[in-house]
């Protein structure tokens, strides 16, 4: 059947366009950033009011 | 190039998006989970027979409902992308965190490479049904992670909403299913009395089937990969968590119902897409309609989230440097975590074309076992360095120590399952972890910045 | 007062070649048990072919609610003979299970130490090099 062999090819081309689209766009940011700003993320994001606050600090 | 590059945006570090609820959290937890409904947990009947299956359920139960109490109050305490492996981090040591991480990308990579698989077999038993034989299903496969990967890749909001709304279609399909096979009325559709044996291996069967049972809920605890993207963490992980938990205490139970009145257990044991079977059994087109787009439903959210969660524990593990520091980048527009998702898309495929779809998912299952050991020793520790007062907790689980002494009574009775059958898998993927540790201490670790792994705000643990 | 341990930076080469690493040691651990598994095929083999006969539902110890199930999933007492007899084996080799206690034992104790040991080094650093 004709449809299933499209099919076969719409898929191969569909998932061929995403993966070079998200390499293109590594690259593009890359060249547009600084490695430094991109890798500037801490651990537990900015509010660390969820993770916790002291509550008895001198109590070690 | 020749403009400068951008080096900094309002003079803030770059972060994750705060924008999930905890809904989204339900659908990260049972969207990975659901699809060991649709396929997988049938091999519990062929290790030990139906009622194993209905044992294993219900202890494996147990050992997540533990899993869950645990890992909600350490969670609530420390909330970070990462996970377990934030929490090994900063309770039990570098090397423990190594291994917790490498645990979580494996389990969940390769239960990625399984639900591709899944949704390109079925593809294939679809054509079939419209007279096409023999499709080739590589393609979908590839379709299947790349698109997630793309998702993913463009923002966690996306993802996770499509995520919520096809988890609860298949779930919703598995509760018609139920009502369809008329479970008042024994003998009309389900064929207990006739169908359920004694058991065919003995008991040793039923200890043997708790390395499958692990398949009703597998993945559950990855919830806590999206800290660093939900609003109120503290609150909102331990709340879809164990709404998560309770969902899949309902369908797992429901799943063993209506398969074992339907199939007898030496097929049921072997099948590769159960629920679908069982709707073909009924003879009714719609259901059977339901049930395909269902399990594809299923196994497509779990992909998701399993390319969610490795990409987050890859990428925590490379931004405290103990793997590739490349890997710890944030995208400035979509602000996911982009190079950690695209480098598992390659990885994920291939485990996919192995072929070695038992072995990659002993694998997984091994890994997430692995995890739960730790998690048992990480409480014990947890509550001993930082007794109750010392830091805000925002969830307290009761009964400490017995949800942990279960767990890990509960551990060793599935290691000792996989041990039964699977023997020869669980010593090949113990060397690897012992490789990967060995290889960690000798060459990874002077990489570490040593102070700056511990970022919580705490106090100095007790006895160090 | 200790000095802060400086880590080196990594080069991007160093960095291919570690991530590269861990993929084949991966590979590899999914690729042994294969070896076991070709030993365990062909002796099930051997031990088929001596097994057969002609097999009936009655044979096969199937009751009647379960031979119509079987039928309507479409197999014959000749496909299903396949299924029903293909079983597990769970006698248990003493040794190898020692061997195996020894070793996810072993690994976590291993764990255990190295990381006390790591920790107590991210502990002084954080706590007392302030």
């Amino acid at each position: 059947m004709e449809f299933w062999d499209i099919l076969v090819y719409a898929a191969w081309s569909a998932s061929a366009i995403m993966l070079v689209w998200m390499v293109v766009d590594a690259f593009m940011i890359s060249s547009q950033y600084d490695e430094e700003y991109l890798m500037s993320s801490r651990e537990g994001g900015e509010d660390d009011v969820v993770h916790g606050t002291h509550l008895e600090e001198g109590n070690v | 190039m020749a403009t400068e590059k951008i080096t900094s945006v309002g003079n803030k570090p770059i972060a994750m998006l705060k924008v999930l609820n905890p809904f989204h959290i339900w659908a990260l937890g049972v969207g990975i989970v659901l699809v060991g409904e649709f396929m997988g947990w049938n091999f519990t009947v062929g290790k030990g027979g139906a009622y194993a299956s209905l044992i294993a359920c219900w202890v494996i139960g147990l050992l997540y409902t533990c899993v869950a109490m645990i890992d909600s109050e350490v969670t609530s305490t420390v909330a970070a992308a990462g996970g377990q492996y934030t929490q090994a981090k900063h309770i039990v040591g570098p090397l423990m965190a190594f291994n917790v991480g490498l645990y979580l990308v494996m389990a969940y990579t390769m239960l990625c490479a399984a639900d591709a698989l899944v949704v390109g077999d079925l593809m294939k038993s679809g054509a079939e049904v419209m007279g096409y034989a023999n499709l080739d299903t590589k393609p979908f496969v590839v379709l299947t992670v790349a698109f997630l990967a793309w998702l993913n890749y463009r923002g966690v909001f996306a993802t996770l909403t499509l995520n919520l709304v096809i988890t609860f279609l298949a779930f919703l399909s598995l509760i018609v299913l139920f009502f369809a096979v008329d479970p008042l009325n024994q003998g009309v559709v389900l064929q207990h009395a006739g169908l359920l044996t004694d058991l065919p291996y003995g008991w040793i069967g039923v200890i043997a089937s708790l390395q499958f049972g692990m398949w009703y809920y597998l993945g559950i605890e990855g919830t806590c990969q999206a800290a660093e993207e939900v609003r109120s963490a503290g609150r909102s992980i331990p709340l879809g968590t164990m709404g998560g938990i309770m969902t899949l205490l309902v369908a797992a139970t429901i799943t063993w119902f209506v398969a074992t009145g339907l199939m007898p257990w030496q097929y049921l044991g072997q099948a590769v897409t159960p629920m679908y079977d069982a709707a073909t059994l009924l003879g009714s087109t719609q259901l059977q309609l339901m049930l395909f787009i269902a399990t594809a439903f299923a196994a497509t959210a779990s992909a998701n989230g399993c390319i969610n969660d490795a990409s987050r524990a890859w990428f925590s593990l490379a931004r405290d440097r103990y793997m590739p520091v490349f890997f710890g980048a944030i995208h400035p527009k979509y602000r996911t975590p982009y190079r950690s998702v695209l480098f598992l898309v390659p990885i994920a495929v291939s485990f996919a074309f192995t072929g070695l779809l038992d072995q990659v998912i002993t694998f997984s299952i091994l890994s997430g076992l692995l995890g739960y050991t730790f998690m048992t020793f990480n409480m014990i520790k947890f509550r001993k360095m930082w007794p109750l007062g010392t830091i805000h907790r925002g969830y307290i689980h009761p009964f400490h120590p017995i949800p942990a002494i279960t767990l890990l009574t509960l551990c060793c009775a599935t290691y000792f399952a996989t041990f039964l059958g699977y023997g020869a898998s669980l010593l090949s993927i113990m060397a690897f972890y012992i490789l990967a540790s060995v290889w960690f201490v000798l060459r990874r670790y002077k990489f570490v910045k040593r102070a700056d792994q511990f970022t919580m705000p705490w106090p100095r643990p007790k006895g160090y | 007062m200790k000095k802060n341990y400086t880590p080196p930076n990594q080069s991007m080469f160093g960095q291919m070649f570690d991530t590269i690493l861990v993929l084949v040691l991966v590979y590899a651990s999914l690729m042994i048990p294969l070896l076991f598994k070709a030993e365990e095929k062909a002796e099930a083999a051997a031990e088929a072919a001596t097994h057969a006969v002609q097999s009936t539902w009655e044979s096969l110890g199937q009751n009647a609610v379960q031979q119509a199930q079987w039928v309507k999933l479409g197999y014959d007492p000749e496909k299903a003979a396949t299924l029903i007899n293909s079983r597990f084996d769970y006698t248990i080799d003493p040794l190898m299970l020692l061997i195996t206690i020894a070793v996810v034992a072993g690994y976590f104790i291993f764990m255990l130490k190295v990381s006390d040991k790591q920790y107590r080094e991210v502990i002084a650093e954080k706590f007392d090099n302030k």
